[in-house]
């Protein structure tokens, strides 16, 4: 019988019908199918079909897969034996969802070298996306050259058009099987496993997360080396976002393997390097007691009902399986809470890096205590989180309200640099920092040459010339075209690329590079990357994620070699990634690409001082508004110590790494250095500083006097700051009304509710205007009220709002608890112990152990649990504080009347 | 009743163009080895629908292999 011949459309629409003819009696069935095809003849016979071959007797499908391995009957695979590149194909050796693999030989001089080829599953040409996925893998492999990570060969394209490439072929048993057959005992055990740890860190330090690791994927070669295998589906992290979005979740879902997949992943949430954390968990959990974490029958994750269930310690269920004793006890404590932590439901609750689990372990096996502690509270948080996702999507808005300082000072001082950069300094700064970027002598000179240009062009009139003047000109076609030279043509076009994007003009970076691009495609590969890169930040910047995430991978394609093995540009490109990742709101991601970004920057020969001190100072920037206060200290530091040795410390990013520095003390509680910091960023000269800038820093000031219990220099420096924005900015501006709201919580830490209550209202008319800030607004309103009503229904607001705004992140975490605990001392000292003491213990529950370290809030934590536990004032927690806000405090006072005294 | 894997991928592909549901359900239950109710876990739909899935593409996967014999022979 010929097939109708059908279009697409008909064909699923026969396809939808016979599944629904399949629910309707024989009987009744014939009728049914006419009356659905109403006449459409071809449909009709396509539905009869299908039905008749549903009936039909077996056909292969109806075996399973092993029955046909084992009975041998892949018959027909024509790729055996064929040749491709330099490999003959020997055997199947496994299949995925995208391709085959097979071992393949190759013959050289008599020595047969046998590796693992993969070739993209037949495939009709048009499948692109397929062919992208395939090409995908192969770029990570070759990036993820790791001693634990089955080494990338070689790859190519086959005659007939196939994309193939080669791995290292490892022969050895899966983990599992390994440790099993030599009865491997449990130090051996995690041995094995912190190489796994290794391997999978690394790729997370490379970007990719694997979401596919299983015992299956985990080999143990010869030697009793882990090899980590299958990065088919494993993702870089500029997927997301993906023009083909939908077809990549699609694979997600039917890629990974439910028994290790983490909660998140199953149900379609986004997934981030705690999703490999998960399946690191249920690796380690299945290594300690030879099974899964959960039965099959309960995955947790799947829907609502399951989520809570949080596995049994390993040691109960190695227990219940009929253990040794011996090796029960060898489990419980330590290694029950590291599978436990790497289990948690909620993401954030897990270790924070693959590297940071093994460090636990090696901790463990040394006998010193490890990092991570039993906790009961994610298992509440997890459910609270679920529950009130609406108001924690409002809550990141408040929490930012609450630290619209910090923020708001970080974005204005990067505002203010390229407006107070003046006619002069901008050529300046062109020369000077244009070489670094550029390596070749001439390119120096054409720019010199068209700046000299420019500049006698610029003072023709005799009169001043503003800085857009200067730049239209610059950017002129007329002078640009002085250049005949085309290498000379696109260094020069590269160098204004870069200086508007120093100065933040991304929309003018893409005109540039639009003109620029067509130009360069016959150029070397270091200045396609270049313009490469530089499209990808303007990109970030435009909120185009998906063209960022395509420059991207176009700048490392077109990177050389010396570029990738060390220069300023592979720094730079994790830095966009970053950027990306902090776009898409993958603060774990963001902060892993600037550290590494950092790192790279900072052993970079092939730049100035001046541009790697500033890639590090804005990687540190990332970390602080990811919460990672110490880490971005510690770069701005770093930026700071390369400036000085260099002997350019003056320059124009200086002070927005200072200020990033500062924040982070203020937002880790280390109020004096803070303040300490933030003077000598004042004494230094401040002519070409912009009124903004010095505003926003005057609020952030101005909070932090409010802390230190100076009301009055608080109040001054908050008008001082208002001043200077909304004089510069204009009263009704939106910069006016931010700084104006950012003052808010100052007026209340420095004591006066009343006040701030009026100032609320005396802008609540503009902020009306402003409806991103209305739940800002509305945050402080609660905050507020508590103070101005106390009665149980402001507090029940503020106790169930903070905690939810805390859910957010680190940084709401913090902006959290801080308003907690200053509400509980505001009470405390009106006498209303009560209200303080339950603002307090939320606080501490609100902070888990994510609030650690030298500053005023977690040393208050640490008192405030000792008075709810009606115990002594603990001395060393008074120290820390009395060092964090100076011995005066009345913080500090208060306790100290309290403290049992040494003598 | 041997496998042809190449045939069997080419018409997986075309399924997958006509109802990527259809595929998955085969990627899990004939690669994947999944049962019925584990399928209808991982992927949120009743087991009665995926059975339904399964006898369509099991019907049109059978319909192309077939034919895909009688081209080489």
């Amino acid at each position: 019988m010929t097939a109708p011949v059908l279009d697409q459309a008909q064909r699923v629409r026969a396809l939808h019908l016979m599944r629904e003819a399949l629910d309707v009696t024989a009987s009744d069935r014939v009728a049914w199918v006419a009356a659905r095809c109403a006449g459409d003849l071809a449909l009709h016979a396509e539905v009869d079909r299908l039905l008749a071959l549903d009936a039909a007797d077996a056909g292969p499908l109806d075996r399973s897969l092993s029955d046909h391995a084992e009975a041998g009957e892949f018959a027909g695979d024509p790729r055996i034996g064929r040749q491709i590149g330099p490999y003959v194909i020997r055997a199947l050796l496994g299949r995925g969802g995208m391709g085959a693999v097979y071992r393949a030989e190759r013959n050289e001089g008599g020595f047969t070298q046998t590796v693992a080829l993969k070739l993209l599953r037949a495939t009709d040409p048009d499948n692109t996306l397929a062919l992208r996925r395939f090409a995908r893998e192969r770029q990570i492999l070759v990036r993820l050259q790791h001693p634990h990570i089955a080494r990338f060969l070689d790859g190519g394209v086959s005659d007939d058009g196939q994309p193939w490439y080669a791995m290292e072929l490892v022969d050895g048993a899966t983990l599992l099987r390994h440790v099993e057959r030599l009865a491997t005992p449990l130090p051996a055990r995690l041995q094995l496993f912190m190489q796994v740890c290794d391997a999978v860190q690394f790729a997370h330090q490379n970007l990719v997360l694997h979401r596919d690791l299983k015992p299956a994927n985990i080999l143990v070669d010869a030697q009793g080396d882990v090899k980590l295998l299958d990065f088919g589906i494993a993702k870089l992290l500029q997927d997301e976002a993906d023009p083909g979005t939908h077809e990549v979740t699609r694979t997600e879902h039917r890629a990974f393997t439910p028994d290790y997949a983490a909660p998140e992943q199953i149900s379609g949430q986004a997934v981030s390097t705690a999703t490999d954390l998960y399946a690191l968990g249920v690796i380690l959990f299945e290594l300690l007691t030879g099974r899964r974490p959960f039965k099959s029958g309960a995955v947790p994750g799947r829907g609502s009902a399951t989520i809570d269930t949080n596995a049994e310690p390993p040691s109960r269920a190695l227990a219940r399986a009929g253990g040794e004793r011996r090796r029960v006890t060898a489990l419980r404590g330590d290694l029950d809470t590291i599978a436990l932590t790497c289990l948690q439901a909620e993401p954030a609750r897990r270790y924070a890096s693959a590297a940071a689990l093994k460090r636990d372990l090696e901790r463990h096996l040394a006998g010193l205590p490890i990092e991570a502690r039993p906790d009961a509270f994610s298992y509440r948080s997890a459910k609270f989180l679920r529950r009130h996702r609406y108001a924690v999507t409002a809550g990141v808005i408040f929490a930012l309200a609450l630290l619209v300082t910090t923020i708001f000072s970080v974005q204005q001082a990067q505002r203010a640099q390229r407006e107070s950069l003046r006619a002069t300094q901008l050529a300046e700064s062109l020369q000077r920092e244009r070489d670094a970027a550029l390596d070749d002598a001439r390119r120096q000179e054409t720019l010199r040459e068209h700046f000299i240009a420019v500049l006698n062009r610029a003072t023709e009139s005799g009169e001043s010339i503003a800085p857009e003047q200067l730049l239209a000109l610059a950017g002129d076609e007329h002078l640009l075209g002085t250049f005949g030279d085309s290498d000379m043509q696109t260094a020069l076009r590269l160098a204004l690329v870069d200086l508007f994007a120093q100065r933040d003009e991304w929309q003018r970076v893409g005109e540039l590079l639009d003109q620029l691009e067509p130009a360069i495609a016959d150029k070397a590969g270091r200045v396609q990357a270049s313009a490469a890169a530089y499209r990808a930040f303007a990109a970030i910047r435009l909120g185009k994620l998906g063209d960022a995430e395509v420059a991207i991978e176009r700048a490392e394609l077109a990177m050389t070699p010396e570029q990738r093995s060390g220069g300023m540009l592979p720094a730079e490109m994790q830095m966009a990634r970053a950027q990306l990742a902090r776009s898409r709101g993958d603060l774990a991601m963001a902060v892993v690409a600037a550290r590494e970004a950092s790192a790279r920057a900072f052993a970079a020969t092939d730049a100035s001082a001046l541009a790697r001190g500033r890639l590090i100072g804005s990687a540190g920037t990332t970390l602080l508004l990811a919460g990672e206060l110490e880490g971005a200290v510690a770069l701005a530091d770093q930026a700071e110590a390369i400036w000085r040795s260099a002997g350019v410390s003056a320059n124009q990013s200086a002070r927005i790494n200072a200020m990033t520095r500062a924040n982070a003390l203020f937002v880790g509680g280390q109020l004096l250095v803070a303040r300490a910091a933030i003077d000598t960023i004042d004494a230094a000269d401040a002519t070409t500083e912009s009124a903004p800038a010095q505003s926003a820093r005057k609020a952030t000031l101005a909070k932090l006097l409010a802390l230190l219990g100076a009301p009055e220099a608080a109040m001054a420096e908050a008008e001082r700051a208002i001043r200077l924005m909304c004089d510069s900015t204009g009263a009704t501006s939106h910069e006016c009304l931010r700084t104006r709201l950012a003052t808010i919580d100052t007026r209340y830490y420095a004591g006066d509710a009343v006040n701030a209550r009026r100032e609320l209202d005396r802008i609540g008319d503009g902020l009306a205007h402003l409806p991103p800030l209305a739940a800002v607004v509305s945050g402080f309103e609660r905050v507020l009220a508590l103070q101005l009503t106390p009665n149980e229904a402001t507090l029940t607001e503020v106790l169930t709002l903070l905690p939810e705004n805390a859910k957010a992140g680190a940084l709401p975490r913090r902006n959290a608890v801080r308003a907690m605990l200053m509400l509980a001392e505001i009470f405390d000292r009106r006498g209303n112990a009560p209200y303080a003491e339950r603002l307090a213990r939320t606080a501490i529950d609100t902070a888990g152990d994510a609030i650690r370290g030298e500053g005023m809030d977690p040393s208050l934590l640490l008192l405030w649990q000792a008075r709810l536990d009606r115990q002594p004032v603990p001395t060393a927690a008074l120290a820390t504080l009395e060092r964090a806000v100076g011995t005066t405090h009345p913080l500090v006072a208060a306790r100290q009347a309290q403290a049992p005294t040494a003598d | 009743m041997s496998l042809d894997v190449l045939a069997l991928e080419q018409s997986l592909q075309r399924l997958e163009q006509a109802d990527p549901r259809l595929a998955q359900v085969v990627e899990l239950h004939f690669f994947g080895g999944l049962s019925f109710p584990e399928m209808s876990r991982v992927m949120n739909v009743t087991e009665r629908t995926l059975f339904r899935d399964w006898r369509a593409a099991r019907a049109l996967i059978h319909d192309d292999l077939s034919r895909f014999d009688g081209a080489n022979a």
